[in-house]
């Protein structure tokens, strides 16, 4: 007897399969095609979602996880205007802003700032600085405003173009501009004792 | 990141850039185990003999298969190709619970030959559907090529 869960997408040596591929075949209930999206597009979004509500790991994986439950639950409203890559950062950005909306803003913890960074073990220097720089950014961003912090880091982090931001964000293209721009302008003065 | 002489925002942009998040391999893992315990609508849709009764004793039992078991054996027989993928599976269920209508929009590659496609996903649905729902169950299958794309269609 089948199972419910057989997947359909190949995944052998001639070639990955596209995200419209994987998307055909998540909406018919396939939710291998499903997860190969979660392992493609989940560690920027986790990234992003995590700098959003201000370092906090408990607060960004319950955010990225809702974000992918209710993109597997409405995948059939998806209709392909935007990249699914584009849609499934918008889930965040809601998630992030309904938690943000409930939960008072939660202190950063140093010590999971300094974990999250990958040591590149052939220069602790550099590693010891980097740390450091993420710590005060992610300072300088808890002190921005919060739509000038999601358009710095949609960009800045994980380069997006600004039509993507502001499908994103549920703007329009010249709110963006302006978002970066003061965001960018305000970071850079909070940063620059780092010169 | 090398030592460079950028300003600090794009030093820190930088590194925030190279950030791999070390919890990721457990939320990917709640993902998906929540994904896979997500329950699919479904409708029960009635077992039919070759003679076209559903009774399947004196008493008048009747088997039943639940309608996502039969859309996933579709899905996973029409997707193994690689000139033509289901993009969408629709079953109609009769207020009698026997299988009303199948309905089938295809991707195909380009070059495929349309008809000859359309034909064998038809026969393959039907064989399906009489091996699932027996061979009583004869139901229309609709099936249209709604999109044509270039390459294999289980990875374009």
């Amino acid at each position: 007897m089948p199972t419910d869960h057989s997947p359909v997408v190949a995944q052998d040596d001639t070639g990955v399969a596209s995200d419209v591929a994987l998307v055909r075949a998540a909406r018919l209930g396939d939710d291998d095609a499903f997860g190969a999206l979660v392992d493609r597009h989940g560690p920027s979004m986790l990234r992003y979602a995590r700098r959003l509500v201000g370092g906090s790991e408990a607060d960004a994986g319950e955010v990225v996880q809702e974000a992918f439950i209710s993109a597997w639950r409405s995948l059939d409203t998806f209709r392909g205007d935007s990249s699914i890559r584009t849609w499934l950062f918008r889930l965040v950005h809601r998630r992030a802003v309904d938690l943000q909306r409930h939960r008072r803003p939660t202190p950063i913890d140093d010590e999971l700032i300094s974990r999250v960074i990958e040591a590149s073990g052939d220069n602790p220097l550099q590693d010891v600085l980097d740390a450091e720089l993420l710590e005060a950014l992610q300072r300088a961003l808890d002190e921005l405003p919060w739509n000038q912090r999601a358009a710095w880091l949609l960009r800045e982090v994980e380069g997006l173009g600004y039509e993507e931001i502001a499908r994103t964000m549920g703007t329009t293209v010249g709110s963006v501009r302006g978002h970066l721009h003061r965001g960018r302008r305000q970071l850079a003065e909070r940063m620059a004792r780092w010169r | 990141m090398a030592l460079s002489q950028t300003g600090p925002l794009e030093r820190a942009a930088a590194a925030a850039r190279a950030e791999e998040p070390e919890d990721w391999e457990s939320v990917s893992r709640s993902v998906k185990r929540r994904i896979h315990a997500t329950v699919t609508p479904s409708r029960p849709v009635v077992v039919v003999a070759a003679d076209g009764t559903t009774d399947q004793d004196e008493h008048g039992s009747r088997t039943y298969v639940a309608s996502r078991v039969v859309r996933s054996r579709l899905r996973e027989a029409l997707g193994r190709s690689a000139d033509a993928t289901p993009e969408r599976i629709d079953l109609t269920v009769g207020d009698d619970e026997r299988l009303a209508r199948v309905e089938i929009d295809l991707v195909c590659a380009y070059g495929t030959e349309l008809p000859a496609a359309v034909e064998q996903v038809r026969a393959l649905v039907e064989v399906i559907v009489s091996d699932l729902l027996g061979p009583g169950t004869r139901a229309p299958v609709d099936v249209a090529v709604t999109d044509v794309v270039v390459g294999d269609v289980r990875l374009s």
